[in-house]
């Protein structure tokens, strides 16, 4: 065969590969190509012999087909999103419905499909009966943040500088120094409209949720052998973690977190956020960096990309 | 890249010299984290692990770090969803630089996907689609199939798989479609003889008959599980146990496939207690020994100590 017809040949099939897996996976586009049209009538710029084509093939069996990717979508997002998927129950496949509605997927696996229906659920303006709760939304949020720390964490997780014990922080404050602070990037605190142990404890059965809703903060790291944990906090602890990013070192967060509170930084104040530090340290969210009075000092202590 | 000519005498003899170093592995898994507990307090139980691709790369280092460490207690074979090796494209050799990632890191024996396409340029489809019984495009997969096996440290084995459907035109059986594919590379066959079941029954072809026209001198490995029916239309949804039938279909295939590596389970979902697993692997065995051994067992270098009674007796 002639090189340039043998192009032709694959370029004209590659083209048929695009709309066939597009009829396979896009309703509307379906029903457009199936729909009785006058003979040479082009649609969605398909030639007449790949329309043929795709007419065809065995329409029940397509439609048993896409049932099939329906309900590994919906296996996805239950498996990515449990207790969301517990708590909106029969709204989940109306959502999908409503999602390929708006905008047709053009990638069906696993995780982009879970990502791509939380969100648009907590982003897509729904409005009408499938409007959800705050609660449910701080919930979906919740999950889909434990799945990219799972699945898509930020790498690395520590700056290099960081010195990986509390040990750095006790010793600067025992020589009247400061201590850097980072938080572990894989980090991220949130509001949650639920108790998450409750709810995950509910039978799969269970209609009213009521009793697993508490209006909840958690923080959710990935500790050094890159598992993902969480949390409960208190209001006074989380401001002071929102503040770490900002204040980066020890006496600024005590400065802080005093200005925030309304009151001077006293020996109390400093005690109670190096305790908060510590634990957060000994759990792998936040890490210690010697600042330049400490450095020399303080060098003997490893450094790296993680605990 | 379309001149594609069929392979030697000489170069089938080298591709199955390469298999020779491959030891028998026996009867094992798919594995699945969700039976991992059970999988680690029966370790002897199960011969062997498959490892699916999907589940390791794009994920946690931790999940490297256990492939290794399943490596540690098991044999290994790797096996790919996502490959696409139908469509019309490159080969995707960010996807064949994982699957190489994971059987060096495994010390996988070898490498496996799908006869299909899951995807075209901006658009993933999400399951394994059927091609076109096209001789022009078979010769442009066995290409991207050869180069594929170049790529790799390990043999390459592709599966068929389940047909609902397919896009004409229809120049050839899919029996001929495999063959010339395999033909045309150094590729081996990954059969699975529940898909077999399911497309016969599910297109009223006789599976023996079709089993018949397949390069089964080519089967490194098979593939059994149990489905769903839809309105009496057999999925391949791997969340039931192996019907009788496609037992059957392995005591029948298995006499002439002098290549056979390795029988794997699949279980994706609605996973039974762990011991049922296990009973499904023994009847497996019992099928093999009866079956496949005694034609080929006492020709194996060493093998799993359920076989060397049969390989005795023969």
């Amino acid at each position: 065969m002639a090189i340039e017809s043998a192009s032709a040949r694959l370029r004209a099939e590659a083209r048929f590969q695009e709309a066939y897996a597009r009829f396979l996976t896009d309703t509307q586009f379906r029903e457009l190509v199936l729909k009785p049209s006058a003979s040479g009538e082009s649609v969605a710029d398909l030639s007449g012999a790949d329309i043929n084509r795709l007419r065809a093939m065995d329409q029940d069996r397509i439609e048993l087909f896409a049932q099939c990717l329906f309900g590994n979508r919906m296996a996805a997002i239950k498996e990515a999103f449990p207790l969301s998927f517990k708590v909106m129950g029969d709204a989940v496949p109306a959502l999908v419905r409503m999602l390929d509605a708006r905008d047709i997927a053009i990638d069906t696996r696993k995780y982009a499909e879970a990502v791509r229906f939380a969100d648009f659920v907590l982003h897509g303006d729904i409005a009408g009966p499938l409007t959800l709760s705050d609660s449910v939304l701080g919930l979906l949020r919740y999950e889909l943040i434990m799945l990219n720390l799972r699945v898509r964490p930020q790498s690395p997780t520590w700056p290099q500088s960081a010195v990986h014990s509390a040990e750095v922080l006790r010793r600067a404050l025992e020589r009247q120094n400061d201590a850097g602070i980072a938080l572990n990037l894989n980090h991220a605190v949130l509001r949650v409209g639920f108790d998450v142990e409750v709810l995950r404890d509910l039978a799969p059965d269970t209609v009213s949720f009521a009793e697993a809703e508490a209006d909840t903060i958690i923080m959710l790291h990935r500790d050094e052998n890159c598992v993902v944990h969480q949390k409960r906090l208190n209001y006074a602890s989380a401001a002071a973690i929102l503040m770490i990013d900002e204040a980066r070192t020890f006496r600024a967060l005590v400065d802080g977190y005093a200005a925030w509170l309304g009151r001077g930084s006293g020996v109390d104040l400093e005690e109670e956020l190096k305790e908060l530090c510590i634990n957060l340290c000994a759990c792998g969210a936040l890490c210690f960096m010697p600042v330049a009075a400490d450095a020399g000092e303080d060098a003997r202590w490893p450094a790296g990309d993680g605990p | 890249m379309l001149n594609a000519t069929r392979l030697t005498a000489d170069h089938v003899s080298t591709c199955r010299n390469r298999l020779a170093d491959v030891p028998f592995l026996g009867v094992g898994l798919g594995y699945r984290a969700e039976f991992r507990q059970d999988l680690m307090a029966n370790q002897c139980r199960v011969d062997f692990l498959e490892l699916m691709l999907e589940h390791f790369i794009d994920m946690p280092p931790e999940r490297m770090l256990d492939a290794k460490l399943l490596s540690d207690r098991f044999d290994i074979a790797v096996h790919g969803l996502d490959l696409s090796i139908g469509t019309i494209e490159p080969l995707r050799l960010d996807y064949l630089a994982r699957m190489r990632d994971l059987v060096v890191a495994t010390d996988a024996h070898w490498a496996s996907d799908h006869l299909c396409m899951t995807s075209v340029p901006g658009r993933a489809i999400g399951n394994l689609t059927p091609l076109p019984l096209d001789r022009y495009m078979a010769s442009f997969v066995a290409e991207k199939c050869r180069e594929a096996v170049r790529f790799l440290p390990v043999p390459f084995l592709l599966e068929n798989i389940s047909v609902l459907f397919r896009p004409g035109p229809e120049e050839m059986t899919e029996q001929e479609y495999i063959t010339q594919v395999l033909d045309e590379s150094d590729a081996f066959l990954l059969l699975d003889l529940t898909n077999v079941f399911n497309n016969a029954t599910n297109a009223g072809f006789d599976a023996r008959e079709y089993l018949d026209s397949l390069p089964l001198d080519r089967v490194v490995q098979i593939h059994l599980a149990g489905g769903l029916a839809s309105n009496g239309v057999l999925l391949d949804t791997h969340n039931a146990p192996v019907p009788d039938e496609v037992f059957e279909l392995l005591r029948y295939s298995a006499p002439s496939m002098p290549l056979l590596r390795a029988v794997m389970i699949e279980r994706d979902q609605d996973f039974p207690l762990f011991e049922s697993l296990v009973a499904e692997l023994d009847t497996t065995r019992e099928v093999l020994c009866a079956s496949w051994a005694p034609h080929f067992a006492a020709g194996l270098v060493s093998a799993p100590a359920w076989l060397e009674g049969a390989a005795r007796g023969h």
